[in-house]
């Protein structure tokens, strides 16, 4: 673990030095850690964690509603796969925020996504991600455990990637070689390669797996090391189920254990590290309350958010609940969302970060007034 | 007499009309801060009815850990001051999301990752050695190989050499084979697969601390040496009850083979 | 301005081999490109792809069919379950068609003459976006690319547009096949026996926001309704084809094809249509499978439309930064031409040619044109004369191409989203995509490369400063891979 004493002198001297609270801090910077698992295609929040309190909820969507969920509290209950998930929740390390959204009613993947990933509320209108802004703000690094590097952590003053090569018969291209490409390149494509050519002694020589539970594991590894990053990003694709989403078994709840099983490799990796962290995933909308024609359901509003990590205080389900009543409902098909999720992102960067939610606001998200939930989730 | 009685029944009514009075504004004091608030307490009209009394005791139990408050119409002064004062900013804040507090009281077992095995059931031989054999585990059901690998035996211990997982849940795709020595650690009561990367094992090394398989008492001889036997037939002999069933019903089949 | 001609070869095609002819009259050249005056021809002794690996939908779908029943058939067998499982994958292995889509794919980028239309296909495949599947979806995807896209480069777009909408591929990738009329026949045979049967708007929201007018348009959700209750009915999951053609003959009402090529061409089940008139974006439509026709000639010769397609045109060949002007120029030639694409490509190339503005080249692109340039052999199993020999002689290509797709994170038969492979250049610079290709240009460089990393760098007029550091390279070897992963290279 980083010593409080060294990272102050990495990040930013004037912390050390002058005593008195930085702008945008509370009172010290804190050193956690975010993960962020980004679910492509629209979770089905209500088949995650469906309102079973709520009588309409099997009026709505009867054959969408799992068979056996475990409760959670007298309106929500929890999908049974999540297991790993609802054990954490059981000892206060884990929590859900329901009937929430990005502010974006577009149901548009590509615009979506764009938004959940730019924290903006208009679609393609910046080329850094709000957790890249957090992360600049703070002086942080990273890593997406992906091929690309989602926009999501652009805008980081550092960050890299890392998703392993499976070409056969070449071997990790060696520093000199680097650096002489980079001497032909300019601006983001040269500073990529910069990354490349000092990265190039840590990088795996032999093949490593590359699905989302070994990715975890490899995440969390890195977390654990000395000036390793304290950000990751994670992708599971696939949850735009449009036909055949599943109910106890199927499709959507297949990704529900594979999710579920994401959060347990990141605990297990992290090691005493999950205590300073938190996990939080986001999805570019919900879907339809309602199945569609094909056994599945179509791009919606509001969804769910799933935290966990040690950070979380007390595990709880926070929501105003909208109902599932077809008056309820936006525009008479999808489950209303009335918290808004950067709330959330907010929050997870003031627990992990330390910087004043005012000041995220302003400055990460660039908005006027969005409301705190930190209290709810890490008080 | 009479005026001074009229004077101090005059003034009497106008104190208890001055109290109705700043009850009632109390009263409202309240309904406006919680109408800003999730928690509805009907119109703003001064009257303390059952859902001003829920929504504040809502409220502020949520403020207070759950707590139960038992809030009553005479204490609407008291509340409307803390309101107005100081932790009002900060009640306000709480009031904008409800809170339902997870009691989970089923018991959700020992949950083990996709990737541990527990083949507590092994039974093997305790007089065998042989440097190298084969091993895989098989999902029963769909024939498909979570790993496979050299396992060796020393007088009747397992050590494992290299392995090959099928980590993810997919069982076809480019990326479901974990091309580098994943690792098998030995608990004392039986065989656990660990998460690929978490503690690399060199190969030929064990694990520390060392735990091995004890080795059960029912155990088929194996036949004598052969060097131009095929020695597949070691196969039912060295592993006894050799399945294990994970949560999600997936059966596998630890199996050896190839001993040399 | 493009000068040298092999830049401008790389501009809008692949560039030259060492062993093309390079056209003395780049003008000339440039008409043959758009007018396809050069047959798919590979160079020297590379020949005509053999026909006998052109699959018509058709054979597709028999293929298919035929694995589809030896699978029922040894599923059904008491064997072992492992012995199974070789069978199954033996017989999937045989029946694959998409290991030869891929391989005409290389080899079409790395010796074909009409490589502008290459591009082309390259682009219009990007923008109707299918993608793969673990099901049998892989099989038809060929068949979009070479039969309906790569035919119709010259004709109208709506004709294009039209084909692709009712492709058995694009249907089953956007679950259209099972988006059923709320008041169909089908519909309410499935209500009475308890089952539930309706809409899905996948498709119908695609369609417009990606393929044609884009949500610039501000169209409502009633119209992506409409537009899937005009959708539905048609479409059938890509591996019931065979078999429920051959049921549906018996249903009444099927439309009057009696022929499975008909059929999968116009794959409309009426009892699965919607009934009654439906109103997108203010048109009315009838009811019936004419309608679809009539919606997507709207869609195509909508304005919007227009701006959205000549923008990407304008982006993927002459960069993210192309001006509006260069916009407009292919945008009016749209206008004009009512979307006649002959036309448009012609707009297209007129622009690219007198631009300044660079492009950073798609993973897929750039090592198309690493090997082509370099006139290096890389794939797997080709003899040394070049071409796909081998493919001739055992018919068994294998399948490192798709493969090496996958890594580079540029594969037109993977599962990904309908919206396709980004054309902006911060979406492929992570540090991983530039490892991939280094090693890729080892790999080429391996695989026998008659141009050295010098003379590639002299015949495309790099930098000085490129052509230093090229010079630094320790050998031969590194200054290939310099030279090919320079910025030079990497954008044209």
């Amino acid at each position: 673990m980083i010593s409080r004493r060294h990272f102050l002198s990495i990040a930013a001297p004037a912390l050390a030095l002058s005593g008195y609270p930085v702008h945008g801090f509370t009172k010290e910077p804190i050193e956690g850690r975010i993960i962020v698992i980004m679910l492509q295609g629209g979770m089905d929040g209500l088949l995650a964690i469906p309102p079973v309190g709520d009588d309409n909820l099997f009026k709505q969507r009867k054959a969408l509603v799992a068979s056996n969920p475990l409760k959670l509290n007298p309106l929500f209950g929890i999908h049974p796969n999540f297991r790993n998930f609802s054990k954490m929740l059981k000892s206060n390390e884990a929590s859900i925020v329901h009937a929430t959204s990005f502010p974006y009613t577009g149901r548009s993947h590509f615009e979506g996504q764009n938004i959940a990933q730019s924290g903006s509320k208009l679609p393609f209108s910046t080329n850094t991600g709000w957790l890249g802004r957090a992360m600049d703000f703070a002086k942080i690094t990273g890593k997406a455990l992906s091929l690309d590097a989602p926009l999501l952590i652009r805008g980081a003053p550092e960050f890299d990637n890392f998703y392993p090569a499976n070409i056969e018969k070449t071997r990790s291209p060696q520093t000199a070689l680097i650096d002489l490409i980079k001497e032909t390149h300019d601006g983001d494509v040269m500073i990529a390669i910069d990354k490349l050519s000092r990265g190039s002694m840590s990088r795996p020589s032999r093949l490593r797996a590359r699905d989302p539970l070994s990715l975890a594991t490899k995440a969390g590894e890195s977390m654990r090391e000395l000036n390793g990053p304290r950000v990751a990003v994670l992708t599971i694709p696939e949850f735009d189920d449009h036909s055949s989403i599943g109910s106890t078994t199927g499709h959507h709840p297949e990704l529900f254990t594979l999710l579920d099983n994401v959060f347990y490799n990141l605990k297990t990796a992290l090691k005493e590290q999950w205590d300073n962290t938190i996990v939080l995933t986001t999805t570019e909308f919900g879907r339809t309350v309602q199945e569609n024609g094909s056994a599945g359901t179509d791009h919606g509003y509001g969804s769910v958010g799933l935290l966990a990590g040690g950070l979380i205080n007390k595990s709880s389900v926070v929501a105003n609940w909208p109902g599932l009543a077809s008056k309820d409902l936006y525009e008479k098909r999808d489950l209303f969302a009335t918290i808004d999720y950067r709330s959330v992102c907010s929050a997870c960067i003031e627990a992990a970060f330390g910087l004043e939610h005012d000041f995220i606001i302003e400055k990460v998200f660039e908005d006027k007034k969005i409301a705190r939930i930190y209290e709810h989730i890490f008080g | 007499m009479t005026k001074i009685k009229l004077k101090i029944t005059l003034f009497a009514i106008l104190m208890v009309f001055g109290t109705q009075v700043q009850a009632e504004e109390n009263v409202l004091c309240i309904q406006k801060f919680l109408t800003k608030t999730v928690f509805n307490p009907g119109p703003s009209d001064g009257a303390w009815g059952k859902k001003t009394e829920t929504a504040i005791n809502q409220l502020m139990s949520q403020a207070n850990n759950f707590e139960p408050q038992n809030i009553k119409k005479s204490d609407a002064e008291n509340i409307c001051k803390t309101l107005s004062g100081n932790q009002g900013s900060k009640l306000n804040e709480i009031g904008q999301f409800k809170r339902f507090p997870i009691v989970i009281t089923e018991d959700i077992g020992e949950i083990k990752s996709l990737t541990d095995f527990d083949f507590t059931n092994i039974t093997l031989s305790t007089n065998v050695t042989y440097k190298r054999c084969s091993f895989t585990i098989i999902q029963t059901k769909k024939g498909f190989t979570r790993a496979n690998g050299i396992v060796g035996i020393e007088n009747g211990t397992l050590v494992f050499k290299n392995h090959v997982w099928n980590a993810g849940l997919a069982s076809s795709g480019r990326d479901h084979l974990l091309k580098e020595e994943a690792n098998l650690k030995l608990a004392k009561t039986g065989v656990h697969g660990i998460l690929p990367h978490l503690s690399w094992v060199a190969e030929g090394e064990v694990d520390k601390p060392v735990q091995y398989i004890t080795l059960g008492k029912d155990y088929i001889k194996p036949p004598p040496k052969c060097y131009s036997c095929s020695p597949s037939s070691l196969e039912e002999g060295i592993l006894g009850s050799n399945n294990y069933t994970d949560d999600y019903g997936n059966t596998y089949t630890f199996k050896i083979s190839s001993c040399s | 301005m493009y000068k040298n001609k092999h830049q401008w070869a790389r501009k809008i095609g692949f560039g030259f081999r060492p062993d093309d002819n390079i056209p003395l009259d780049i003008n000339a050249w440039n008409t043959d490109q758009l007018n396809n005056e050069f047959p798919s021809l590979g160079l020297n002794k590379v020949g005509l792809w053999p026909e006998k690996y052109n699959f018509s939908i058709k054979q597709r779908l028999e293929r298919l069919d035929k694995h589809i029943t030896y699978r029922n058939k040894v599923q059904a067998e008491n064997i072992d379950r492992q012995e199974k499982n070789k069978r199954l994958k033996a017989s999937r292995k045989e029946a694959d068609v998409d290991k030869y889509d891929v391989y005409k794919l290389w080899n079409s980028a790395i010796y074909d003459n009409d490589m502008f239309k290459q591009r082309l296909l390259h682009f219009w495949t990007n923008h109707f976006t299918v993608g793969g599947s673990n099901n049998f979806r892989n099989y038809v995807i060929g068949d979009l690319i070479y039969n309906v896209i790569y035919k119709n480069l010259n004709g109208s777009f709506d004709d294009l547009l039209y084909l692709v909408t009712t492709h058995p591929g694009m249907l089953d990738y956007l679950d259209n096949q099972t988006s059923i009329g709320e008041n169909s026949i089908e519909a309410k045979s499935r209500r009475k026996k308890g089952k539930h049967a309706g809409l899905n708007d996948n498709l119908a929201r695609e369609l417009l926001e990606l393929h044609t007018v884009s949500p610039a348009r501000k169209y409502s959700e009633t119209d992506i309704r409409n537009t899937a209750k005009v959708l539905a009915g048609w479409g059938l999951f890509v591996g019931d084809f065979i078999e429920l053609f051959n049921n549906h003959k018996k249903w009444k009402n099927i439309s009057g094809n009696t022929k499975l090529e008909e059929f999968v061409l116009e794959p409309y089940i009426k009892r699965r249509a919607e009934p009654g008139k439906k109103v997108v974006m203010g048109k009315t439509f009838p009811s019936g499978p004419k309608a679809l026709r009539k919606l997507t000639n709207m869609l195509a010769n909508d304005d919007f439309t227009a701006q959205h397609l000549s923008k990407k045109l304008a982006i993927h060949f002459i960069g993210e930064n192309a001006s509006k002007d260069e916009v407009k120029i292919i945008y009016d030639t749209w206008k004009k031409s009512n979307g006649d694409l002959a036309e448009v490509h012609r707009a297209t190339l007129k622009v690219a040619q007198a631009t300044k503005t660079r492009k950073f080249l798609w993973p897929s692109t750039w090592m198309f044109q690493s090997i082509r340039v370099s006139g290096a052999r890389f794939i797997k199993n080709v003899k040394s004369d070049g071409g796909f020999g081998r493919i001739q002689d055992n018919g068994r290509p294998d399948y490192e191409p798709k493969g090496i797709l996958d890594e580079i994170g540029h594969n037109f038969w993977a599962s990904r989203q309908p919206d396709g492979y980004s054309e902006k250049k911060l979406d492929w610079v992570s540090t991983e995509h530039l490892d991939r290709r280094i090693r890729i240009a080892s790999r080429i460089f391996r695989a026998g490369a008659s141009r050295s990393g010098e003379e590639i760098a002299d015949l495309l007029d790099f930098s000085d400063r490129t052509k230093l550091a090229i010079s630094k390279g320790r050998n031969s070897k590194e200054k290939f891979i310099i030279a090919l992963c320079s910025s030079d290279f990497m954008e044209v």
